[in-house]
């Protein structure tokens, strides 16, 4: 846990939940597992509090628990999985382009609750559905829950780990904490449920549509009062499954720019075919024959399959090595080589970075050392074609940044200067780490910075937006249309230009905040496949 | 009786003398001590010898060893006219240098072979340089070093750097140009390969270019005043592998084919970069210089970075 990451968790547990729950988060990340009793002491705050807090962490599987032989219950917060929150945004996002505005919705849902039953899941989404489709439409469960299913079956959704069923023996004393555990089997089923209903307004101007949610509202009291059929069956997103969706995109998207259209076509074939069978860390897919591909490629692309063999072959041989020919069965089997794709990713992110920070011709250096793995000072300057001078000072450059270190191998048992050979390297792991740190420090500052800006103009803000309730509710009322005119133009010209400058500099903010998260992605996920190996 | 005594002739030590010039212009490669003899039978071994050492002396003969044993050698006249002011450490000191060829020869390195003290070395180099015999050139390597050389000497490759350097400088604009001009060439041909149409097989072999076609264009260009090889254009070849902007196969070629060399041909083709620049560098925060410094509630702090507040009026 460096320092950037522990200020990035503090800062994002504020933002989404508060100064108590960051006060707690906080006192568990700086120390580890503890239980409650010391929790309570450290943060100072009050024991109903702190429980509250470690309540909404759980629920989002922020922290988790375990039961120390002892007897006592030690929470411990995940690190990692507060970080994902910064990745929510793109999480909702990929739901949607695959799923439509119902899978976004749903993945929303379940993202902001983190645990939810399927009927809860399903009806929230069909309200807010609702609400925003014109008037006198209302939105279907069988729909949503239709996405449901196929979220589950695509292994975006999970059921989360539920207490296991266990002969309740009443003699001994329960456990201080159950011991959640769940099937692999049972992870992606759905409960047969019959899920029957529309989604409702909040609130409607037609008075015809009230009295019928009138009626319709005293028969769902009554049905509300007995317990929705699948009660203890919750679900929570995938993260993984969603890392292994960025990661095929990313690689997909490689391919695409190093080759064409065609070739990215048949390496997002590949990857598709392989989503559900190939283990979340493993370095390859699957072995899959080219009839198999052949037979599974979209319906738009009729290309024939003498041609996707010779893709086939091409993806093969390139330098690049995304695709390896394991064997010749079924017209040639081919698997994606996974760990050597983010490899090769994850050096382009630390060589583009290096571009952008020092320059092209730093950039040279640097893949040169990538290649030759160890250069003397003099062979650097004959391989890049850089005169010596400007050679010398980019090294240091690079050197002072720990980008590329030094290797001495001495010629006499004294280590005389005069008489070692320095050699040149990189580090490709701890050059991966290094950034990634300075990323998460990035974030950090980009979110300050954001809350900043807010911080400055918050006068403006609730200036504006007493003025819009005002409005609001002069509109309801129904007034005329010079009285709104006055009430508007309380709002001077420059401080419109101000909220305007306001708004627009959040959104670049967090624009970039998604954009360092995605060199975030690449360089954590490389770092756990080249670990796993 | 009185004794005959016959003396014998004592040939004229000039006639011995210039009887070796015959010989020697008679066998250009040089005598041996055999040949002389078989030569003037009569000769005295005792008058051989001083007849030789006077000729050598005089400059006019070499004297070499070869494995049948020592050689006699006409002296080239011009030289022998050059050297005739010279005495015999300056003479020694010349055919040092002469044996190092055109690589030259480092004054220090002299001193060990000739084992004359460091002043009578730069005398005589001084005086030898001043008759034009020999050259100082600087070496690339380490720019304090002198090599010496003869003078109507061409100085090796590995002392000047070859094509890349003029005058000990190295010519990145040179360099430079190359690149790109190489760089067009086999981006144009990838796409015109691209935008064939054709299977794909035919598409890509049809946008890679061995180093031989990459050597002939440059050379037709014409924008290189130096002759190049194809070693040097693989050097610039490679130099965009590292930017990244080619890359390089090798495939076997048979013997013959032109460009091949050892058996093997090297292909190359453009390729474009394999992702967008990424996430990091496109906030300030990538590229600041100050990042380190920065801290909430500092000097340099999120809040009142101006890098940020340039960056969000952009």
């Amino acid at each position: 846990m460096t320092q950037a990451e522990l200020r990035l968790c503090s800062l994002l547990l504020q933002e989404h939940f508060g100064e108590i729950v960051e006060k707690v988060g906080n006192s568990l990340l700086r120390t580890g597992p503890r239980p409650l009793r010391l929790l309570v002491g450290d943060t100072g705050l009050l024991p109903d509090q702190v429980k509250k807090a470690l309540c909404v962490l759980i629920q989002h599987n922020l922290v988790r628990y375990e039961v120390q032989p002892r007897g006592s219950v030690e929470y411990e917060a995940r690190s990692q999985r507060i970080l994902r929150i910064l990745r929510y945004p793109r999480y909702i996002y990929t739901a949607k382009t695959l799923y439509g505005d119902p899978g976004e919705l749903l993945v929303e849902e379940l993202l902001l609750h983190g645990h939810l039953p399927m009927s809860c899941a399903v009806a929230r989404v069909a309200n807010r559905l609702t609400e925003t489709m014109e008037d006198g439409k209302t939105m279907d469960y069988t729909e949503v829950s239709s996405t449901f299913v196929r979220l589950a079956d695509t292994h975006f959704i999970q059921r989360c780990p539920t207490v296991p069923e266990s002969p309740r023996d009443t003699k001994a004393p329960p456990p201080p904490a159950p011991a959640l555990a769940i099937a692999e089997k049972d992870m992606y089923t759905v409960p047969r449920l019959s899920l029957h209903g529309k989604g409702k307004r909040r609130h409607s101007c037609d008075e015809d549509e009230e009295r019928e949610h009138k009626a319709k509202k005293q028969k769902q009291e009554g049905g509300n009062s007995e317990t929705p059929p699948d009660d203890g069956i919750y679900w929570q997103v995938n993260l993984e499954r969603f890392h292994q969706h960025f990661r095929d995109q990313a690689l997909v998207s490689a391919v695409a720019s190093r080759m064409d259209q065609t070739s990215s076509e048949v390496v997002r074939t590949m990857l598709r075919m392989s989503e559900v069978t190939t283990a979340s860390g493993a370095s390859h897919t699957q072995p899959l024959s080219s009839n198999e591909i052949f037979r599974a490629l979209p319906a738009g692309y009729n290309i024939g399959k003498q041609v996707l063999d010779q893709y086939l072959a091409l993806l093969a041989d390139d330098p690049l090595e995304f695709v390896g020919k394991s064997g010749d069965s079924g017209g040639g089997t081919y698997s994606v080589n996974l760990h050597k794709a983010l490899v090769s990713l994850a050096t382009a992110t630390l060589e583009s970075i290096v571009e952008e920070r020092f320059g092209s011709r730093c950039a040279r250096i640097f893949r040169l050392l990538l290649r030759k793995k160890h250069l003397e000072q003099k062979q650097v300057e004959d391989f890049a074609m850089i005169p010596a001078k400007e050679a010398k000072d980019m090294l240091y450059r690079m050197l002072s940044e720990n980008l590329v270190s030094l290797q001495e191998i001495p010629k006499t048992p004294d280590h005389a200067p005069s008489r070692t050979f320095y050699l040149y390297t990189v580090n490709v792991m701890a050059a991966a780490r290094m950034l990634l740190h300075r990323c998460y420090k990035s974030v950090a500052n980009l979110m300050e910075r954001r809350q900043h800006e807010m911080r400055e103009n918050k006068r403006l803000l609730e200036k504006s937006q007493r003025v819009e309730a005002i409005l609001a509710s002069m509109q309801a009322t129904g007034a005329e249309a010079a009285q709104l005119h006055e009430v508007e133009e309380m709002i001077t010209g420059p401080e419109r230009q101000q909220l305007e400058n306001l708004k627009r500099n959040v959104n670049k903010i967090d624009a970039s905040e998604n954009q360092v998260d995605e060199t975030i992605f690449v360089l954590e996920s490389f770092i756990e496949s080249t670990m796993k190996r | 009786m009185a004794e005959l005594k016959v003396k014998p002739e004592v040939p004229d030590p000039m006639d011995i003398e210039s009887r070796i010039i015959e010989l020697c212009h008679q066998f250009p490669h040089g005598i041996t001590d055999q040949v002389i003899q078989n030569d003037m039978p009569h000769m005295e071994a005792q008058q051989r010898a001083v007849a030789i050492n006077r000729l050598l002396s005089m400059g006019q003969l070499d004297l070499l060893r070869s494995s049948a044993g020592l050689l006699y050698r006409i002296k080239d006249s011009q030289n022998a006219s050059k050297m005739k002011g010279s005495d015999n450490q300056e003479k020694l000191v010349y055919q040092i240098i002469e044996d190092a060829g055109n690589k030259g020869i480092w004054s220090r390195d002299i001193r060990y072979k000739s084992n004359l003290p460091l002043t009578e070395i730069n005398k005589i180099l001084k005086n030898l340089e001043s008759k034009k015999l020999i050259k100082a050139v600087k070496s690339v390597a380490a720019s304090k070093k002198k090599v010496y050389m003869l003078y109507n000497l061409q100085p090796d490759r590995s002392v000047t750097g070859g094509a890349w350097y003029s005058d000990q400088d190295f010519e990145s604009e040179f360099v430079e140009v190359l690149n790109q001009q190489c760089f067009k060439f086999l981006q144009s041909k990838a796409e015109a390969a691209r935008d064939s149409k054709q299977n794909p097989m035919i598409q890509r072999n049809s946008s890679f270019a061995s180093s031989h076609e990459v050597w002939k264009y440059i050379c037709e260009l014409g924008i290189s005043k130096v002759e190049l090889s194809m070693e040097d254009i693989e050097t610039i070849l490679n130099t965009l592998i590292y930017d990244g902007k080619v890359e390089m196969t090798i495939i076997a070629a048979k013997e013959g084919t032109v460009g091949s060399v050892d058996g093997q041909m090297r292909l190359y083709r453009a390729v474009s970069p394999l992702i967008q620049p990424t996430g990091l560098v496109r906030t300030p925060c990538g590229l600041c210089p100050v990042f380190d410094d920065c801290h909430e509630g500092g000097e340099i702090s999120p809040s009142n970075c101006i890098y940020m507040t340039e960056w969000l009026e952009f």
